[in-house]
């Protein structure tokens, strides 16, 4: 899930790190259960978290507070669950919730050759006046079973022979698709200026020929979305609000309405490229 | 004999603070560190309860505001719920006591 991250072995460490993150993992063999125990639970015995039966379960969880306090140890930076893609030098952030389709977009953005940066999670700094930088961490994509029903035969074929593993409801993806010379996406730690927000409106497939529309939307609905996606715990809500009315105000908020990923990535492609 | 009339009067909650995007209104519920943004009912109580009111002064001037919208008052009750349960509008009562003749 995240195979390049940094990882050492803090007991081992002639000087471990001034400050390191106080979670704890325990596996309850008798009821093959994991919990994931953040400073201040105290064990099993004070408050028990939510168990895991599985270890995708535990993982997902795990990366999503390491990725959390990441980011609270950077005063700028906010946890934003997003997709993200280069286009002409710029991120393109996908904004939506858990359906919207931003895996698929993003890989099907991939496919066209972009940057992949991520499918779900991105540590933002934004400065003062607005302007924001997006890091990438290298996570692999994961995809929602069933694949959706947009998505066009081929594709799927396409993204099931890149499938490095299958848990639960997900597939993950190689999102180089097995290009090693040339790898698709970005190295852990890249970073990009953000250059446009997207709020994702999927349709209903059946609706007919194929939907795609790219229209600006106002920065309420963008910052709407941004306010849901956004984790920040080391900022107060007006710092978040305060941030996020700037981000917006320096940054193109577009609403894209869709039915089909593929044909939408190829939309984006012209579009966007057209209009750097 | 005197008697009371019990009225619901509503202000704005001190620990409020807005910021204007555009045309809209967000505002940041101190005590809960929570973000609302206020649709155009919401954000036109909000103005009115720039002094403290009562519902039904609330209700006549949305009326007087927009004649033909069907169950306007019910959307301005609605709307002063959902606020006062958010922390963006604060409730008190008022007790008046009327001398009867």
């Amino acid at each position: 899930m995240a195979p390049d991250w940094p990882v050492s072995d803090a007991a081992r460490a002639a000087a471990p790190p001034a400050a390191i993150a106080d979670l704890t993992v325990t596996y309850d063999q008798e009821n093959c259960l994991w919990r994931l125990f953040a400073a201040g639970d105290n064990g099993p015995a004070a408050s028990d978290p939510e168990p895991y039966d599985n270890i995708f379960g535990l993982t997902h969880d795990l990366i999503g507070r390491l990725v959390d306090i990441y980011c609270e140890r950077g005063e700028a930076v906010a946890h934003l669950h997003a997709g993200a893609v280069k286009v002409g030098g710029r991120l393109v952030l996908f904004l939506g919730d858990g359906f919207a389709g931003k895996s698929t977009l993003c890989l099907a953005m991939a496919h066209q050759g972009f940057t992949f940066f991520t499918d779900d999670a991105l540590p933002v700094q934004i400065g003062d006046d607005g302007a924001a930088t997006g890091t990438a961490l290298q996570l692999t994509p994961k995809m929602r079973l069933p694949l959706p029903a947009d998505m066009p035969g081929e594709v799927k074929d396409f993204l099931q022979d890149h499938q490095l593993a299958q848990i639960g409801d997900f597939m993950f993806v190689d999102p180089d698709f097995g290009n090693t010379d040339t790898p698709v996406r970005a190295r852990f730690g890249e970073q990009c200026e953000i250059g446009a927000l997207i709020v994702l409106q999927r349709e209903d497939a059946d609706a007919g020929e194929n939907r795609v529309e790219l229209v600006e939307t106002d920065r309420a609905t963008v910052i709407k979305h941004l306010t849901d996606q956004t984790y920040a715990r080391h900022w107060d809500a007006a710092t978040l609000l305060a941030r996020l009315s700037t981000l917006t105000a320096q940054t193109r908020c577009l609403r894209l309405v869709y039915n089909n990923s593929a044909a939408a990535a190829e939309f984006l492609k012209c579009e966007l490229l057209a209009k750097k | 004999m005197a008697s009371e009339t019990r009225m619901q009067t509503y202000r704005r909650n001190p620990d409020v603070t807005t910021t204007d995007v555009d045309a809209d209104l967000f505002v940041v519920v101190g005590e809960s560190q929570s973000i609302f943004h206020l649709n155009p009912t919401a954000r036109g109580i909000w103005n009115l309860l720039e002094a403290s009111t009562d519902l039904a002064e609330i209700q006549a001037l949305f009326a007087q505001a927009f004649p033909g919208v069907d169950d306007i008052n019910q959307a301005v009750e609605t709307a002063l719920t959902d606020m006062v349960a958010s922390g963006i509008v604060l409730q008190s009562q008022n007790v008046i006591q009327n001398s009867d003749q």
